[in-house]
């Protein structure tokens, strides 16, 4: 029987405490292994253009003393497709995450988890799971959703499946009550989840212009 | 080229009858029909007795010579000469006859009984010559007569060659200047061909007008051409000016028209020459009267195409070329059939009119063009205004937006410090107490709290007004973990639910607080296993509804007085029930602001 390899885990922190707090979390945990750690941005953008060893999860975090980890994010997503990005924040605000979905990453944490929450949310993600907060579903439910605005396209981003449930997600219940709501598999709504988060990647710059054109920065076609 | 002599004559005043006879002698004329001629042709002598009139080009085609008439009458000038113009020994001088004469008789030349008079004339070839009726009498009575055609004769010519020139310099000065606006555009500048083909008819009357009259300082043959070249350039320009008032100068025949006027003054010209040179009379009556017959021919459909014209100006033009067509028949019966030549040219008028044509054709442009002008500044008007309009709703657009941003970058800076300041410090110290005590103390409980607070904080400063649903669902979100640590069971009941809008920033971070203040005393004194939490609209009230199933406590005598407050502040119903099997707190909050 093949024993799955164990999964190769950078961490970019620039902060000497929870980086040394988040790498102790990988290593102590089978599945995980550490596969390197660095404290900036620039040091993030050469390990992954120059190191040949497999990759398949980043932790970031997104204030780096030299720039921003948006930018990392971009980075891996560009060269290191098999790589999932998961983003590290103190609060998990919605527009943090939603930043760093855009630029590619499927997940976030949250610093002041214990050890192994931190593993089980890396070990969640790269299973297949997306989290998202309540607060996040809605805001991706106002953007990607037809407002009625004149001059967007009628062609909706989302399935009618993946808004239901964002609109579950939104009112705040849990991926296992959805499922059950929804009398589908809790890993169909995670896939749901996750195929939303590409397709935000893929739209965003679209939806950046929708925005300007709804509040009128920009104006439509010329009569 | 027509040579006429009349020849008025005076009744002597002394000789006058009484009364009677001299009112009868004051108002007769006397016509000489006939005389005895003398004709010189070819060195051949004639003579015998002619009527007059004698059209020398009818009797004599295509011979020049010399020819004297005598005429009788009672009253005579015997011998004297009274006039005499030109030379009448060599070809090629002037035209004398081209109008009619009235030469006065001297009293003393004229004697009781008969009286001769003598007119010698000189025919060329290639000319009309001859001598008309000659009409004698009293000065007044010869006036009324024949006074007017012969003021006109003589009179029509000068003026024409100026109104020519007068409307030949209008209609240049119009060409020249450029349409207005052209200049502008990129290329060459545009004139307006219409003035260029008035200026040029103009110019050809003028000079047909000039080569009609006057010593010839070129041999004969050229100065006919140019002549009839000249009729035929007119003709043409005419046309084209027509035509394109019309608007009909385009499409496929266009370079072909275009060209009328060369073609035609070729014709003339070679016609003209032709006839000088060779003597053939009738090419040039030919050539006349072609292009006669094409004016006659133009001119009527001409005319049907004005039917549907919008201005003045095509019908107008329509008339001009109608009367010049009916002039030219007329001149026609004078000249191939009429006896005296000294007839006003009726075409010479009527062409005259197409000056006036080109007098309203500019009027009517510089009409539309004011009025054009005039709508053009109204519609710049409305322009500039809706485009003003525009512009004001952008800028408050623009404003609004720059607000939000404003507000927005501060809440990511205020953010930023308390991520980067107060949230990981608070982070750091949880992690580094846990490191020494894996269960939760006291302190890194309130710490765990602590950090809850400072989330839930952020929360609400993200939230849409009065999205109660969202306060809930970040409640959950944020203290899943803690609920599950302490082992309630989570059932969860919320309806979609309106936003109320009544509710500002501090109205949701009071309902919060109510909320939370619930589920702390809940997670802490209550030593439940299960919590349910709904919220949906009852009548015309949105309400939240936390339960659990834990020890309860005496609401008869426990007031939570911050829960109450709150309440108040917000203007929600509270109503709190408890016993031994449970509590549940009710928060009841109108839809619609009072």
């Amino acid at each position: 029987m093949d024993v799955p390899r164990p999964w190769a885990v950078l961490v970019v922190e620039d902060h000497d405490d929870t980086r040394a707090f988040l790498a102790h979390s990988i290593e102590t945990t089978p599945g995980l292994v550490l596969a390197g750690q660095v404290t900036t941005r620039a040091a993030a953008l050469a390990w992954l253009r120059d190191v040949e060893s497999p990759l398949d999860v980043i932790l970031v975090d997104l204030g780096l003393p030299d720039g921003s980890g948006l930018d990392v994010i971009a980075c891996a997503s560009a060269i290191r497709p098999d790589c999932e990005t998961i983003v590290v924040s103190v609060f998990g605000d919605e527009s943090t995450v939603i930043a760093a979905i855009e630029a590619g990453a499927v997940g976030y944490l949250h610093k002041d988890r214990t050890a192994d929450e931190i593993a089980e949310a890396v070990i969640t993600v790269k299973s297949g799971g997306s989290p998202i907060s309540p607060a996040m579903a809605r805001r991706l439910l106002a953007r990607m959703r037809p407002t009625g605005a004149p001059s967007e396209t009628p062609r909706a981003l989302l399935s009618r499946r993946e808004t239901e449930v964002l609109e579950w997600l939104a009112r705040g219940y849990s991926y296992a009550e959805v499922a059950a709501r929804l009398e589908v598999s809790l890993h169909t709504v995670q896939a749901h989840v996750k195929s939303l988060y590409g397709k935000l990647a893929v739209h965003s710059k679209n939806a950046a212009v929708f925005e300007a054109m709804r509040r009128g920065i920009l104006s439509g076609p010329a009569r | 080229m027509i040579a006429i002599a009349s020849a008025a004559l005076i009744a002597p005043r002394a000789e006058a009858d009484p009364a009677q006879d001299k009112d009868a002698a004051a108002t007769r004329t006397l016509v000489l029909e006939a005389a005895y001629a003398t004709i010189e042709v070819d060195e051949t002598v004639l003579a015998r007795r002619v009527t007059l009139p004698y059209h020398w080009e009818r009797r004599h085609p295509g011979f020049g010579g010399r020819a004297r008439f005598e005429a009788d009458f009672e009253l005579a000038v015997n011998g004297t000469r009274i006039a005499r113009e030109g030379n009448l020994d060599g070809p090629e001088g002037k035209n004398h006859g081209r109008t009619s004469r009235m030469l006065p008789i001297p009293e003393g030349l004229l004697r009781e009984g008969s009286n001769r008079v003598q007119l010698s004339i000189r025919a060329d070839s290639a000319r009309f010559a001859g001598v008309s009726a000659l009409v004698l009498g009293p000065d007044e009575a010869v006036w009324a007569a024949h006074g007017l055609g012969h003021a006109l004769r003589t009179h029509l010519g000068p003026v024409a060659l100026q109104w020519s020139l007068l409307v030949g310099a209008l209609a240049f000065v119009l060409w020249w200047m450029p349409v207005p606006g052209s200049a502008a555009a990129a290329g060459a500048v545009r004139r307006d061909p219409l003035y260029l083909y008035a200026w040029a008819g103009e110019a050809s009357l003028v000079v047909r007008l000039l080569f009609l009259s006057g010593d010839p300082p070129i041999p004969w043959w050229a100065w006919s051409g140019i002549g009839l070249a000249a009729v035929g350039a007119r003709c043409g320009f005419g046309l084209l000016f027509a035509l394109e008032v019309a608007g009909r100068l385009g499409g496929a025949t266009r370079p072909f028209i275009l060209g009328l006027p060369a073609i035609w003054a070729a014709v003339g010209f070679g016609c003209g020459a032709a006839t000088a040179a060779l003597g053939l009379q009738n090419l040039a009556g030919a050539f006349f009267a072609a292009s006669s017959l094409a004016i006659v021919g133009f001119a009527p459909w001409y005319a049907w195409q004005a039917r549907r014209s919008e201005t003045i100006v095509q019908p107008l033009l329509a008339a001009v070329l109608c009367l010049n067509a009916l002039a030219t028949i007329w001149d026609w019966r004078g000249y191939f059939h009429g006896e005296d030549y000294a007839l006003v040219s009726m075409s010479l008028v009527s062409t005259l009119l197409f000056g006036l044509g080109l007098v309203v054709v500019v009027l009517q442009r510089f009409r539309s063009a004011s009025g054009l002008s005039a709508e053009l500044a109204a519609t710049l008007t409305r322009r500039i205004a809706d485009r003003e309009a525009e512009l004001a709703a952008s800028y408050r657009r623009l404003e609004a937006v720059a607000r939000e941003q404003a507000r927005a970058a501060e809440r990511a800076r205020v953010l930023r410090q308390m991520h980067d300041g107060v949230g990981a410090g608070l982070a750091a110290a949880i992690r580094q107490l846990r490191a020494r005590d894996p269960s939760d103390g006291v302190i890194t409980a309130s710490l765990r709290d602590a950090l809850d607070r400072l989330k839930l904080t952020v929360d609400v400063l993200y939230a849409e007004s009065g999205d109660v649903v969202g306060l809930l669902a970040g409640l959950r979100h944020r203290l899943e973990q803690r609920l599950s640590d302490v082992g309630l069971e989570l059932r969860w009941q919320i309806e979609a639910l309106p936003e109320l809008r009544w509710m500002d920033d501090r109205a949701m971070q009071t309902l919060q607080s109510m909320l939370l203040e619930t589920v702390s005393n809940v997670m802490q004194h209550a030593d439940a296993r299960r919590l349910l939490v709904a919220a949906g609209t009852v009548n015309d009230e949105l309400r939240v509804r936390i339960r659990d199933d834990g020890r309860g406590f005496d609401s008869t005598r426990i007031k939570p007085r911050s829960l109450h407050a709150h309440a108040r502040a917000l203007g929600a119903r509270l109503t709190i029930a408890s016993g031994p099997t449970g509590t549940t707190v009710e928060i009841a909050l109108p839809l619609e602001a009072w």
